[in-house]
């Protein structure tokens, strides 16, 4: 951590440098207070004239509303599903990839990686058209598998790419006295590679699940049953209605951002870290 | 920060890593050496890799194949190909008006986002490179936009566009234009440049914690000599920190220029590309050529020009990240 304090510095220059932070942090902020001003809402307020800063008595009821008038819990319920999968997917395909780029020898490796890191840009956006109709020709349209493969294939280039810097940085010595000790590969990877690489997968994990947390192209293209819906659809599905009942549209979006901000709140030294180290969002 | 992949990362070039260059002479490299003789991989690796390189290949890589086959035949809405029509789909793409606007566009978006974006948070970077209190305040807040999702974050910004009881409409009256009513969102010349500040406002945290990271790396050696030969502190930015964080910054552009660029959920959320397609990029034009108006043709060529601006990215992204991490 670098401590420059100590440098010599006008009173109107910090001044104007935390009052242009306070600006940029108010303006990040404040859709924030909107949004929960507008959830604590009662229906009747929502549409009157003049509209209110705040609601003069808060609805906390609405709060409970979102899990009986919308079925936030099966929305919930569905993205855990597709996420927890693709991630799951991703790492037990991506491990053992990743252990083999980062100690096996084999022509073609080199290729392999470019390959990877290639990969990594592909937005599914290109791939949208054909995926449907592939995934409609093996008749998983509709199901929450089309999701789990079709994110995990997102999410590997990523995890393979983080798994290889960690198993690389692995000594050799302790791979040559585990193997002359005449442990398997396998062996040698689950007993003195996995412990190593723990946070590297924390973090490849972590991408996994958020990205496909936050995922709404595939969603939207892929399920039109309501009952299947992921939080990002399921949510965008209020504004189909006739008139959109923001109050409770958005008591459901700062439920949903919950999760997803404690585990970022946790996770934020790892995060980081994987950003700089393999670029991803 | 010893424990982070970054530095996992930059060690690999010196241990048995991913490039097998340095310390050829030592004793360490030759007992690797000889163990890796002793030991033919090929079929582990093969086994190893099997499993990953058929889900790339079957979900990324066929779909790729498939689109650009597409984009050369009529097919109709249920896949069914119908007769080879070579470039004909691209023709009738670059002849199309909204097409080439939606293109141009698409440049607008990604420039403007992507510059704003940098400076803003490569300012709010060398903020919190200081000590202040409150800081790890500011960090923490700094997730909360990021760890909102897109989808809530443009539905947000929807409802604070509408026109009598969005807040953005609020602050706009009480600043001094009190009868002023606005659709945000119904003029083109409006929405896209809310759409745009979305975007900033979104992609700032996350640029924000990659350049402040990029900072804490830099050797502080160099700020304290720097201090004692007197230099201001702007010379201390442009001097040490500007040029330190060069390969850092070139990977969040090129990130964020990647991201921008991909970028389906605000404009879609918010206008779906209208009125009357006056705010598309190339991200929602695609789609609803595909999906709301079932012009495969159109689509998939749509699809491979996208493809071939992403690959040109790729390759940038693939030579900087081979420079900065694997070297």
């Amino acid at each position: 951590m670098i401590d420059v304090t100590y440098l010599r510095e006008g009173l109107p220059t910090r001044l104007m440098r935390f009052g242009l932070l306070a600006l940029i942090l108010v303006l990040l902020l404040f859709p924030f207070i909107e949004m929960l001003s507008t959830a604590l809402k009662p229906r009747s307020t929502l549409y009157a004239w003049p509209p209110a800063w705040f609601p003069a008595v808060p609805a906390w009821g609405n709060f409970l509303a979102i899990w009986s008038d919308v079925p936030l819990a099966l929305y919930f319920w569905n993205s855990f599903v597709i996420a927890g999968g693709a991630t799951a997917l991703a790492t037990l395909v991506g491990l053992p990839a990743g252990y083999a780029l980062a100690r096996f020898r084999f022509p073609g490796r080199q290729l392999f990686l470019y390959f990877i890191i290639g990969t990594q840009m592909f937005s599914p956006v290109v791939l949208l058209l054909a995926l449907f109709l592939m995934l409609n020709a093996m008749a998983l349209l509709n199901t929450h598998v089309a999701l789990i493969v079709v994110n995990a294939a997102v999410a590997l280039p990523f995890t393979i790419w983080m798994m290889t810097a960690y198993f690389s940085s692995v000594p050799a010595e302790i791979e040559e006295a585990a193997i002359l000790d005449g442990a398997g590969r396998f062996r040698i990877l689950v007993d003195h590679f996995l412990p190593i690489a723990a946070p590297g997968i924390a973090t490849a994990m972590t991408f996994s699940f958020v990205n496909a947390w936050n995922e709404f192209l595939l969603a939207l293209t892929f399920l039109s049953d309501a009952k299947l819906r992921p939080l990002t659809t399921g949510i965008y599905s209020f504004v189909g209605r006739y008139e959109i009942q923001w109050h409770l549209l958005l008591a459901a979006s700062l439920v949903a951002i919950v999760p997803v901000f404690l585990g970022f709140l946790l996770m934020q030294r790892q995060l980081v870290a994987g950003l700089a180290a393999g670029g991803v969002k | 920060m010893a424990e982070t992949p970054g530095s996992a990362t930059r060690s690999s070039g010196s241990t048995d890593g991913l490039a097998d260059t340095p310390s050829a002479g030592s004793p360490r490299a030759r007992s690797a050496r000889a163990y890796r003789r002793s030991h033919d991989d090929r079929a582990a690796a093969s086994a190893y890799l099997a499993p990953a390189f058929a889900l790339v290949a079957i979900f990324i890589c066929l779909p790729i194949a498939l689109t650009l086959w597409m984009s050369l035949n009529e097919v109709d809405q249920f896949g069914r190909f119908g007769g080879f029509v070579g470039l004909g789909h691209y023709l009738a793409l670059f002849s199309d008006p909204q097409f080439i606007a939606a293109a141009w566009r698409t440049v607008i978006w990604t420039v403007s986002i992507v510059a704003a974006t940098t400076v803003i948070a490569l300012f709010l970077a060398v903020v919190l490179q200081q000590k202040f209190r409150g800081r790890a305040l500011v960090r923490g807040l700094l997730l909360l936009p990021w760890a909102t999702g897109l989808v809530i974050v443009s539905l947000l910004w929807r409802w604070m566009a509408h026109p009598d009881f969005g807040a953005i409409g609020r602050v706009v009256n009480a600043i001094g234009f009190p009868a002023l009513r606005v659709e945000w969102l119904g003029n083109p010349a409006l929405a896209f440049p809310l759409m745009i500040w979305v975007g900033i406002w979104a992609s700032i945290p996350f640029t924000t914690l990659v350049l402040a990271a990029g900072i804490q790396s830099i050797d502080t050696d160099l700020y304290e000599a720097a201090t004692l030969d007197g230099a201001s502190q702007w010379r201390l930015f442009r001097d040490i920190t500007l040029p330190q964080l060069r390969p850092v910054l070139a990977v969040s552009i090129l990130l964020n220029v990647i991201f921008v660029f991909n970028s389906f959920p605000i404009i879609w959320v918010m206008t779906e590309g209208g009125p009357a397609g006056a705010t598309d990029t190339l991200i929602t034009f695609l789609y609803r050529k595909g999906f709301r108006f079932y012009d495969m043709g159109a689509a998939s060529a749509t699809s491979v020009v996208v493809f071939a601006i992403l690959l040109g990215f790729a390759i940038l992204h693939t030579r900087i990240m081979w420079r900065n991490v694997l070297r």
